[in-house]
């Protein structure tokens, strides 16, 4: 985890806006996905989560929807694994893992953490995993080193929302719109009130995702004061457009949005 | 833990639908201690649903089966199933809650019509999310949902079922939140779910006892209901748990639980979470969730309620499995030997009354839930008997 400890200083430091760029593992296949990947973190991205498929994926919009369907027939926890692994072997980029609950439980979440862990894996996401149930999760994610990343939305409130701001370690991953995940045109400001009060309990970093999809709408979250952004469906549909040269292209249409900021 | 059924239940969900699982969980709980929502609700139940369903005695059906089999009779409410009990208290806990618009996701079209029922019944809009396979097989309840002024949104994801009905209707949720209800149709889901469907349908459990006590001045020595996601089920259950009864559930064995193509997820399932709660699930070796299977679109779910999972696992209540086969059969028995046409659904549990009766004795009696009339599978019957 300390290369995402060091990545969430460094970017504090220098007023970064930090980039996490997802992609599903084995979309289209394990080589290409790590490709991808990598090329991302080679255009500017500072993070890359890898979604782990799942057949009934909730928080997500047709496009990730699509993107664990073509992944599935052949993307298992092996194959999921295996791309971390690539990832970090050629690259020191922090990698999260975002996947649902019953893939991750489903033989056992310590053994699964832990070799999630091993292979390179500095923080999980979870899109289902309410705070209310993270406890144990979290416990187990502790003695393994990894970061679990905690939700905000819009619809947080009170004394969870300062539940939820004590228990981030690194940093809160805040649902940018009511919804599921996809680029919008419009882009909500219905978060803005809830991150102003996550400011109040605690200091870890604050990524908008969901609905941001290039570097015009990256650069408004920066205006409004997020410390990084979360760009998943726009690079997926890049990824089935032009392979690991589009998404090249695209984090650093991206990048240079949050960079070019006067 | 909060909503659990021993290890069972809880809230796996998007961060994005707590708050509102929060309010509808206090919304419930100020319900329930509120006696003017309890004679509202009451009222509805006697003057709109018809109830108490009446308990018949089934003459025939006992002397094939040589014990007194009593049928509970959900198929003569109003709408023609069970599912009206919840959704109109849904429907009251909504307006309660100050939200305008009830979404729902149905797979034989039974909940959706109920939900549509309970919307115009109270002036709310409603949404109902259906698999495009559903859409097809339940055509007739498609056009009532329509007649009674929902929107029909046939879901092609997936294998086109309720699974499928279900993630939409909950990515509709998480982006309509704020003035919206999610009248979930059975006893799954995140807490508190489970468990208010459970509430609003043990008027079906109490009554069966009432009405045992008034007809034979005992309780009956079993009682049997079909479980898809389980809700008829767990509301004959409920009230019958701590009682001496002998309970049993009967699941879909669709094609034969050798193969793939069934929905007996207590029967071959292994515990998971899917869509909200943690309970047994069929999933493949990688955690992937499997398509289910059933004649029946009602019971072609691959999950099924949490409370079940925990009965099941405590040895409380038995769960049976019946194929297509069987309960296509055990629909004709019905209606050629008593004169009423259930449920493809309810048709399930009529066929697992052998294994029953020879669980009893001579003199003990049988209550079966027959859930919901049969009328809306009789064209999908026809076709395929035409071409069997």
């Amino acid at each position: 985890m300390s290369r995402l400890v060091d990545k969430l200083h460094a970017a504090t430091a220098t007023g970064r806006t930090l980039l996490m760029a997802y992609l599903c593992a084995g979309d289209p296949s394990v080589e290409a996905s790590v490709e991808g990947l990598l090329a991302a973190a080679a255009a500017g991205a500072d993070i890359v989560e890898i979604g782990w498929p799942f057949s009934d994926p909730v928080a997500d919009g047709p496009v990730i929807q699509a993107a664990s369907q073509r992944a599935l027939g052949h993307t298992g926890r092996a194959e999921v694994l295996e791309v971390v692994r690539q990832v970090r072997q050629a690259s020191d980029v922090p990698i999260a893992l975002l996947g649902y609950c019953n893939p991750l439980l489903n033989r056992g979440l310590e053994a699964t953490i832990g070799e999630l862990a091993a292979a390179g894996v500095d923080a999980l996401v979870v899109a289902d995993l309410a705070f209310e149930e993270s406890e144990p999760w979290r416990a187990i994610c502790r003695a393994s080193g990894v970061s679990l990343v905690p939700f905000v939305a819009p619809t947080t409130r009170g004394g969870r929302l300062e539940a939820i701001a004590r228990a981030a370690d690194r940093f809160i991953y805040a649902v940018a719109l009511l919804g599921v995940t996809g680029q919008r045109a419009e882009q909500s400001t219905s978060i803005l009130p809830v991150v102003e009060e996550l400011r109040r309990h605690g200091s870890a970093p604050v990524l908008a995702g969901f609905g941001i999809g290039d570097g015009e709408q990256a650069a408004l979250w920066r205006r409004r004061g997020l410390d990084g952004v979360i760009v998943g469906s726009a690079l997926v549909a890049a990824m089935a457009e032009g392979g690991r040269t589009a998404v090249g292209d695209k984090v650093r249409s991206i990048r240079s949005g949050l960079d070019n900021l006067g | 833990m909060k909503g659990r059924f021993g290890a069972y239940g809880g809230q796996y969900v998007p961060e994005t639908l707590m708050h509102a699982l929060g309010e509808l969980e206090t919304a419930f709980r100020e319900a329930q201690a509120d006696p003017g929502y309890q004679a509202e609700l009451g009222e509805l139940l006697r003057r709109y649903v018809g109830r108490p369903t009446p308990l018949s005695e089934a003459r025939r059906l006992s002397d094939r089966f040589g014990r007194r089999i009593l049928l509970k009779r959900e198929d003569l409410a109003h709408t023609g199933a069970h599912k009206i009990n919840n959704t109109l208290g849904q429907a009251l806990l909504c307006k309660r809650m100050g939200k305008r618009r009830l979404i729902a996701e149905t797979g034989a079209g039974q909940h959706g019509v109920a939900a549509a029922t309970a919307a115009a019944l109270f002036g709310l809009e409603c949404d109902v999310f259906m698999g495009s396979v559903d859409v097809e097989r339940q055509a007739l309840n498609v056009y009532r949902m329509q007649l009674l002024g929902a929107r029909v949104h046939p879901v092609a994801n997936g294998s086109g079922t309720l699974k499928d009905a279900t993630n939409a209707a909950l990515r509709e949720w998480v982006a309509t939140v704020e003035d919206t209800h999610y009248a979930i149709g059975s006893v799954v889901g995140p807490h508190p779910f489970p468990r208010m469907v459970r509430e609003f349908q043990s008027v079906i459990g109490r009554e069966v006892l009432s009405q045992c006590q008034e007809l034979l001045g005992a309780r009956p020595e079993a009682a049997i209901a079909c479980v898809g996601g389980g809700s008829n089920a767990a509301g004959l259950m409920a009230p019958m748990v701590d009682e001496d009864i002998r309970l049993y559930g009967v699941e879909a064995a669709g094609g034969g639980l050798e193969g793939l193509e069934h929905a007996a997820t207590l029967s071959r399932g292994r515990p998971g979470v899917l869509h909200g709660a943690y309970s047994y699930l069929l999933q493949d070796d990688e955690g992937q969730v499997r398509e289910a299977y059933s004649i029946s679109a009602g019971l072609d779910y691959p999950g099924v309620g949490p409370e079940h999972a925990y009965w099941r696992d405590s040895g409380r209540v038995t769960y049976l499995t019946a194929t297509d086969r069987e309960a296509l059969e055990a629909l004709h028995l019905l209606s050629r030997l008593e004169g009423i046409i259930p449920a493809l659904e309810s048709a399930h549990a009529i066929a697992r009354l052998d294994e029953v009766a020879r669980a009893t004795s001579p003199g003990d009696t049988i209550v079966v839930v027959v859930s919901g009339r049969g009328d809306k599978d009789l064209e999908a019957i026809r076709r395929q008997e035409g071409t069997a």
